[in-house]
């Protein structure tokens, strides 16, 4: 029975590949991407020190404030939450490379930090977190006399 | 190597989703730190292309850095049936969605079946 496929079995073959080739309409011109790095974890971070500040910048495209969490402890700042899967309903999948997560990570920064003086930002699905230093530890100018 | 990083080293492959229902394509892509002013859309005969520059650079010293704030282009190539003037593009929390519609003449029709 199956090794005597009928003209209506090719025809449907024939339907099929070409409705697999349709799907394949929407090509990408550029290399695909593939999935997150397992190293370094997500959030992807820049931390900078600026001498009065150390300045933290994370991608969260995505992610509502309500849905993020931050905490200072000591000198470690954990950012944690999560980004929420936005599939719309009713259509057909071609490619997803964006999937939800959660994610939790803690940095500890090389001087102590003024847990009062600490600003965070969420825009354009990139948080800033600005942590200023405690004052012992900010560069201090040192003013010179002339003797 | 980072996946992200495409051929050409000054520029980072966006990550996208592309979903597809009667009516049109949806394309959602992240663009972080992208705003609408450095957002660039072209739909050129058969090829849309996604141009965007990322201006958020900081100062001071780098103590990490994993993220690559370099500027985001993408292209791909787009079927006929897309109505390009109807292009639609919304652009919050650094998540782009894009709506291509389908020309109105192309989209399947339902088809009435009358008792006779």
């Amino acid at each position: 029975m199956f090794g005597n496929r009928s003209d209506f079995d090719r025809t449907l073959a024939i339907m099929d590949q070409l409705r697999r080739r349709m799907d394949r309409v929407f090509d990408d011109l550029d290399r695909g991407v593939g999935p997150e790095p397992a190293t370094g974890g997500l959030p992807r971070v820049n931390v900078h020190d600026t001498g009065n500040a150390f300045v933290l910048r994370a991608d969260l495209p995505g992610v509502q404030e309500k849905d993020l969490s931050l905490t200072l402890e000591q000198d470690v700042l954990t950012l944690s939450g999560q980004r929420r899967g936005d599939a719309p309903e009713g259509y057909a999948a071609y490619r997803q490379e964006r999937a939800p997560y959660r994610f939790s990570r803690s940095f500890a920064f090389p001087a102590k930090v003024d847990t009062e003086k600490v600003l965070a930002e969420l825009k354009d699905g990139v948080l800033t977190v600005t942590l200023e230093k405690a004052a012992e530890v900010k560069p201090r100018q040192i003013s010179v006399r002339v003797a | 190597m980072d996946p992200t990083r495409a051929k050409d080293s000054t520029r980072v492959t966006p990550r996208v989703d592309v979903y597809e229902n009667d009516k049109e394509i949806l394309l959602l892509a992240d663009l972080p730190g992208v705003t609408r002013e450095s957002l660039a859309i072209h739909a050129d005969g058969d090829t849309l292309t996604l141009e965007a520059k990322r201006a958020d650079t900081l100062a001071g010293s780098a103590l990490a850095q994993e993220l690559e704030l370099r500027d985001y282009s993408r292209t791909f190539g787009i079927p006929p049936s897309i109505d390009r003037e109807r292009i639609e593009a919304k652009l919050e929390a650094g998540v782009l969605r894009l709506h291509l519609p389908k020309q109105a003449a192309l989209m399947p029709r339902k088809i009435p079946v009358r008792v006779g």
